[in-house]
């Protein structure tokens, strides 16, 4: 697979509560317990912004700005421009803007021509940005830990908060309870930044992005299976451990026929 | 025994309230700049501007400066800024805490008071009490100043108070009106510029957002602040007072650009 990072490490202008463990050594970790499992080879290739064409006029009309609505951001400001020059520029991606997953998954995809990537190459981009969908059943646009097309992408900061916390949690955050006055029990039920789950979790992704690419299919049924395409916090947390098994029977033995196995 | 106060009489203390308005007044019916919003990034943007020696005036529709910065989360009189915004806490002589590292605590009433106070003593002057009505456009819609009124006016039924506003012109105009964004609005009355609306979804990490895009956002208009929330449809943030102050300085500079 060809892992396309974007987020060589670059001092945010506000630090996220507490230090931030840099993004690479989570994707390294990640990378290493994924290859454990499957013996695929990760090429790195640099940050696909920059590869690609026109890219700060079309990401700033590719921002959400209504939850509500489908429409994206057709007539951005040249502020916005500006500020996605400057990100094309550094490779500085990350700085809380939300994009439409697809719609940017196409875009990106320019910038793989541009780098002639072909199809068995197996791309992934790996962003600090936020992505959502637009959800045609409740009408809204929801954040989402990876889009499965061509590229894959894969949004870190998706991962902490795209699939929901416990209810609780938002119980106590209506109340006016600052996220650092969580009870440690309740915290402990869903990730946050820095939290050492945080490669494991993501090398259960990049094993959905492997198995998109082998069978069109990235999810599970099986709420064990790291192939779980969890909604949830706990979900996730659940899905994305060692016990009882790294995935399931199924997806076990589709790995083992094309002789990879699982080491971890 | 003598009296402890001089001895004046109140016609005397009339003429000196009148006599210091008017004189004052006089002066900022022309500005270099007209920050509409006295909030943490409005008097952050004016205390840079007027200590570059700009002529700066804040108008405020309360009769308090300040906006939010007093109170903090949760009515709890402390404000928290990320790394970098302890800079500008520094900088301000704003007495502050480490929570843990990159989060810095500080007494919201004590911390307000000093950019209130930095800000006087840089030079900007305050209408409070004043309520941004609409803006004065210029050749090709150019912003050139506001039209503002008393705020007691505003409270009041139309069909008692015909109280025309007045119009005070600038080189440059500053929306730091918070969430209502009430310039950028006007504008979008008047069919010159569209806003994006506050329609974002929630996430962490929205705070770099607020001071990247603040700049200007039509000839002579610059928005700082939660009003460029509403201008550019960010996502939503909790309170930020970091951001707060680094867009008011960001705003200045861009203003500074343009002067
Ligand atoms: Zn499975």
């Amino acid at each position: 697979m060809m892992l396309f990072p974007c987020l060589w490490p670059r001092r945010w202008l506000f630090s996220q509560k507490g230090h931030l463990r840099p993004s690479q050594e989570v994707i390294r970790e990640a990378v290493s317990i994924f290859t454990s499992w499957t013996g695929e080879e990760m090429r790195e290739g640099e940050c696909l912004y920059r590869a690609t064409p026109g890219a700060a006029e079309d990401l700033a009309g590719l921002r959400v700005i209504n939850l509500d609505s489908p429409a994206l951001n057709e007539n951005p400001f040249p502020i916005e421009i500006a500020f996605e020059r400057r990100r094309r520029e550094d490779c500085q991606c990350g700085k809380g803007a939300v994009y439409a997953g697809i719609h940017l998954a196409a875009l990106l995809s320019k910038g793989l021509s541009a780098r002639r990537v072909l199809w068995g190459d197996k791309p992934l981009f790996i962003t600090r940005d936020y992505i959502a969908t637009f959800d045609r059943d409740d009408l809204r646009w929801h954040l989402r830990y990876g889009v499965f097309s061509f590229p894959v992408l894969i949004s870190l900061p998706g991962i902490i908060e795209a699939p929901a916390r416990p209810r609780e949690y938002y119980l106590l955050r209506s109340q006016g309870i600052p996220d650092a006055m969580m009870p440690d029990s309740l915290r402990d039920r869903y990730l946050t930044v820095n939290d050492p789950r945080l490669p494991r979790v993501l090398a259960g992704i990049l094993l959905q992005a492997f198995f998109y690419y082998q069978s069109g299919d990235p999810f599970c049924p099986d709420p064990f299976c790291s192939l779980y395409h969890a909604h949830w916090q706990e979900e996730l947390l659940r899905s994305q451990r060692d016990e009882p098994y790294i995935v399931c029977l199924r997806h076990r033995q589709a790995l083992e026929k094309e002789e990879r196995w699982l080491r971890g | 025994m003598g009296e402890i106060f001089a001895k004046v009489s109140e016609k005397d203390i009339t003429r000196a309230i009148v006599g210091g308005f008017i004189r004052e007044f006089e002066k900022f019916v022309e500005s270099d700049v007209i920050i509409v919003g006295g909030g943490p990034a409005g008097l952050m943007a004016g205390r840079e501007l007027a200590t570059k020696g700009k002529r700066t005036l804040i108008v405020e529709r309360n009769n308090y400066l300040g906006g939010g910065f007093w109170i903090g989360g949760f009515l709890m009189n402390k404000i928290t800024v990320r790394h970098p915004g302890e800079e500008v806490l520094k900088e301000l002589g704003i007495p502050f805490e480490q929570a843990r590292e990159g989060l810095f605590v500080a007494d919201g009433p004590h911390a307000c008071a000093r950019l209130i106070a930095s800000a006087c003593d840089a030079g900007v002057k305050i209408l409070n009490m004043t309520v941004f009505e609409d803006v004065v456009l210029r050749e090709n819609n150019r912003v050139g100043g506001a039209v503002v009124n008393w705020t007691p006016v505003e409270a009041l039924p139309r069909q008692i108070t015909c109280v025309d506003p007045i119009a005070l012109e600038a080189t440059m105009v500053v929306d730091a009106t918070g969430h209502d964004a009430s310039v950028v609005r006007k504008m979008e009355e008047r069919g010159v510029l569209k806003t994006k609306g506050f329609g974002g979804m929630w996430v962490e990490r929205s705070e770099d957002l607020v001071v990247e895009y603040t700049g200007e956002v039509h000839p002579g208009l610059v928005v700082c602040g939660m009003a460029t929330a509403t201008t550019f449809g960010l996502p939503r943030m909790g309170p930020t007072f970091g951001a707060m102050l680094l867009s008011g300085r960001r705003a200045a500079e861009e203003v500074l650009k343009k002067l």
